[in-house]
C-alpha cells in the first residue's frame, strides 16, 4: 500500500470533519429548551438568566460562538460541563475506553456472529441451517437494542443469574468482572450488525462459489475448507468491509441507549444525560468524538479495500 | 455399398488398455417435470499419450461429460444416472470425495474456456500456482516457489520468476491461459482435460496456445482430451475425436477418417458448415433447425428431425452406437450413404 495513497486520502477527510463539525454545532440549536434557563432553576429571574446567557456567551452571532468552540477544540478544549463544571476533554478521556470496549465487544459479536451464520447458511444453503440463520437474522434485525437488552436482563440476569444485570467492572480491576459485565450489553449492541452481516456474506458467498476460480480450485483437488476460507471468503467478504464501516456507527450510536439500560458510565451515557440537562458542550465534544471514530474507521475501512482487492492497490 | 477399410495397425492400438475409459456413462438433471438426460450412454477411451477430441455444438453435453470425469457437477441439480468412468482400471465414479480429491489437479488436471475468471482475482499467480503444488506434493513453500517459476517458464512467460508476484489482472487473456496450463501442469498429470481453453481467445493467440499445448503434450507424453466446438481446432490437435450430439456420441474416428469420409450426416453437416482454408469456399452450408430436447427424440435417431437423409427407418427406434472396426457411428444408414468429406 503506498504511503501517498494513504496521505491522500486522509487529507481528503479534513473538509469532511469540518463539515462535521459544522453539522454538529448547528444540530446544538435544534434541542428545545435554553441552557439558561434550565440553568438558572425554576424561579429564576429574567436578569439572573440573562447574565447567565452572558456568561455561557450564548449572546454572541452563532458564527462567533462557533469559532470560539472550534478554536478551542483545535487546541484539545473541549469547554467545560454546565452542571459538573468538569472539563469535557478530561470526562471524555475517563470514560472513552468504556465505550471502547463495549464497543468492539460489540463487533466481536457482530463479526464472529456474521461470519458463522453467514457461512453456515451460505454452505448448507436450503437446509434447516440455512433457515435458521435467516430467521434469526430477520429477528435480528427487527428486534431494536434495547428490547434485546431487556430480555438478556430477564433471562441471563435475573432469571439465570449467570451476569450482573447493570454495572460495569473496569478490566485492571477484573478481567472477568470485566467480562461478565460487558457480555450483555455486547450482544445486545452487536446482535443486529451480526444479522445483517450474516446477510448480507450469506448472499455474496453463495455468489463467490458459483464463480470459475472455485471450480479451478476444486479441480486442483484443493479441500473444501481451504476453498472456502481462502479462495471464496477473501472476495466475498468484500461488501462486508463496508457494511462494518457503517455499522459501526450505528453502533456507536446504539451505546447511548445500551449504556443507559445497563448503567455502563460510557460516552454514551454521558451524551444521554447531558441532552436531558441541556448540557451542551458536552453533548458537542462528545458526539464530535464519536463523529470522528466514525469517519476513522471508515477511512481504515476503504484502506483495507486494496488488501482484500489488488486491483485498487495500484490507482 | 462400400466396404469399411480396417487398419490392423489401429486396432492393435484400440486393444491396448486405455488410460481413461468411459462406459455407457448417463448424466441426468433435475428440471421442473422429472429428471432430464443431458448426456446418454456415452463410451470413449483415452489412451496414454494421444489426444482425444469431443466435438460437439453447445449444450451436446461435451462439457459436461467433462466436468463428470473430474466429478465436479454440482448434485443437486445433477446425477450421474448411469455408467462408469474407469482411469487406469479404477472406477472413479465409485470413489468417495477425499479420494476423488488426491485424483482431481494430481492425475487428472482441467483448464477451462475463460482465462480471465478461471483464477483467483485476489491472489497472485505464484501463490495459486504454490497451492496447486502443495495441493499434492510434499514440499516447501521456497520448493513450490522454484518449482511454479520453472512451469511459468515452461509455458512461454517471460521474466516467469517476477510475474509470480503478479496478480491475474496484470496478465492478458492468452498469458492467463498458459498460467492456467501451468497450473495444470504442477503435479505432472497423466490426463490433461482442456474443456474449449482457446475459444475465448483471439485467433492469434489461439494457435499459441495450441501449439503450446501439443509441445508440452509430447514432451511429457500426457494424454489430453480436448473439448471443443471448432472442428478446425480439432483437426489441428486431435489423434481421434468423438463427436457428440443431443447428449450422445453419433460418431468416432481418427481426425484423418473423420475428415476423409464421415459416417453420421451429423459430422458431414458439421464439415460443410466449417470454412477451409486455403480453398475457396462458394458457400458454407448450415445444418438446418435446432438441437432437440433429447426426451422429445428419445424414440427415434436423435438428428432424425434435421437429417438430409432420414428414411422411415430412422423413425422406428433409437439408434444403437455400431463399431467398423475402429470406428463407430450412429446412424442405421451408415451403410447406404456415401458422405462427403473434406478431401
Amino acid at each position: 500500500m503506498p504511503i501517498q495513497y494513504i496521505v491522500k486520502r486522509l487529507i481528503s477527510l479534513l473538509p469532511v470533519l469540518l463539515i462535521v463539525s459544522i453539522g454538529i454545532f448547528g444540530l446544538t440549536y435544534l434541542i428545545p429548551g435554553d441552557a439558561a434557563v434550565t440553568l438558572a432553576g425554576e424561579s429564576a429571574s429574567p436578569e439572573r438568566i440573562e447574565a447567565i446567557r452572558t456568561e455561557l456567551g450564548l449572546n454572541e452571532a452563532p458564527l462567533v460562538q462557533y469559532w470560539t468552540w472550534l478554536s478551542g477544540v483545535l487546541h484539545g478544549d473541549l469547554g467545560t460541563s454546565l452542571y459538573m463544571h468538569v472539563p469535557v476533554t478530561t470526562e471524555l478521556l475517563r470514560r472513552f475506553p468504556v465505550t471502547i470496549s463495549l464497543a468492539i465487544g460489540a463487533l466481536v459479536v457482530t463479526i464472529v456472529g456474521g461470519l458463522a451464520g453467514g457461512i453456515a447458511a451460505a454452505l448448507r444453503r436450503g437446509t434447516w441451517v440455512d433457515r435458521l440463520v435467516q430467521g434469526g437474522a430477520s429477528v435480528g434485525i427487527a428486534m431494536p437494542s434495547f428490547w434485546i437488552a431487556l430480555i438478556l436482563i430477564v433471562v441471563f440476569a435475573v432469571n439465570l443469574g449467570w451476569f450482573p444485570a447493570i454495572g460495569y467492572t473496569s478490566i485492571s480491576e477484573s478481567p472477568t468482572g470485566w467480562l461478565q459485565s460487558i457480555t450483555m450489553p455486547s450482544v445486545a449492541l452487536g446482535a443486529a450488525g451480526a444479522a445483517v452481516v450474516a446477510r448480507q456474506l450469506r448472499g455474496s458467498l453463495i455468489d463467490v462459489m458459483n464463480m470459475d476460480y472455485v471450480r479451478t480450485a476444486k479441480a486442483r483437488g484443493l479441500s473444501p475448507r481451504r476453498i472456502v476460507a481462502k479462495h471464496a471468503l477473501k472476495n466475498a467478504v468484500m461488501p462486508i468491509l463496508t457494511l462494518l464501516g457503517v455499522q459501526v456507527a450505528y453502533l456507536l450510536g446504539g451505546t447511548v441507549i445500551v449504556e443507559q439500560i445497563f448503567g455502563i458510565p460510557g460516552v454514551g451515557k454521558y451524551i444521554y444525560d447531558s441532552v436531558f440537562t441541556l448540557d451542551l458542550p458536552v453533548v458537542q465534544g462528545a458526539v464530535l468524538v464519536i463523529a470522528l471514530l466514525v469517519v476513522l474507521i471508515n477511512f481504515l475501512v476503504d484502506i483495507s479495500y486494496g488488501f482484500v482487492n489488488p486491483k485498487l492497490r495500484q490507482e | 455399398m462400400t466396404t469399411l477399410i480396417v487398419n490392423e495397425e489401429v486396432m492393435d492400438e484400440v486393444r491396448a488398455d486405455p488410460l481413461l475409459s468411459v462406459e455407457n456413462f448417463a448424466v441426468e438433471f433435475a428440471t421442473g417435470h422429472g429428471w432430464s438426460r443431458v448426456v446418454d450412454d456415452v463410451s470413449f477411451s483415452v489412451r496414454a499419450g494421444e489426444t482425444m477430441g469431443l466435438v460437439g455444438e453447445s449444450g451436446s453435453g461435451k462439457s459436461v461429460t467433462a466436468m463428470s470425469i473430474m466429478r465436479l457437477i454440482p448434485t443437486p441439480p445433477g446425477r450421474i444416472a448411469a455408467g462408469r468412468i474407469l482411469f487406469e482400471g479404477q472406477d472413479l465414479l465409485a470413489l468417495d470425495e477425499p479420494q476423488m480429491r488426491k485424483v482431481r489437479g494430481n492425475h487428472i488436471a482441467m483448464i477451462f474456456q475463460e482465462p480471465l475468471t478461471a483464477l483467483n482475482p485476489a491472489f497472485t499467480i505464484g501463490d495459486q500456482l504454490v497451492e496447486a503444488i502443495r495441493a499434492h506434493r510434499k514440499v516447501t513453500r521456497k520448493q513450490a516457489g522454484d518449482r511454479a517459476a520453472e512451469l511459468l517458464d515452461l509455458v512461454g512467460i517471460p521474466g516467469a520468476r517476477q510475474r509470480l508476484r503478479d496478480y491475474p489482472h496484470r496478465f492478458s487473456g492468452g498469458m492467463l491461459q498458459r498460467a492456467m496450463i501451468a497450473g495444470a501442469l504442477a503435479c505432472s498429470p497423466k490426463l490433461l482435460i482442456a474443456d474449449e481453453p482457446t475459444t475465448a481467445l483471439d485467433v492469434t493467440v489461439q494457435a499459441q496456445i495450441l501449439t503450446l499445448l501439443r509441445g508440452l503434450q509430447q514432451e511429457f507424453n500426457m494424454a489430453m482430451l480436448f473439448i471443443s466446438h471448432d472442428l478446425g481446432v480439432v483437426a489441428d490437435i486431435c489423434d481421434r475425436v468423438a463427436v457428440m450430439y443431443a447428449g450422445q456420441i453419433v460418431e468416432s474416428a481418427t481426425v484423418y477418417e473423420l475428415f476423409e469420409r464421415p459416417l453420421h450426416p451429423y459430422t458431414e453437416g458439421l464439415l460443410l458448415a466449417m470454412p477451409q482454408h486455403g480453398k475457396p469456399t462458394d458457400r458454407l452450408v448450415p445444418i438446418p433447425g435446432v438441437v432437440p430436447e433429447a426426451a422429445s427424440v428419445a424414440d427415434r435417431c436423435r438428428f432424425e428431425t434435421r437429417c438430409r437423409y432420414a428414411a422411415d427407418e430412422c423413425r422406428a427406434a433409437p439408434v444403437p452406437l455400431t463399431s467398423y472396426g475402429p470406428r463407430a457411428t450412429r446412424c442405421v444408414r451408415s451403410k447406404d450413404l456415401v458422405l462427403g468429406g473434406t478431401s
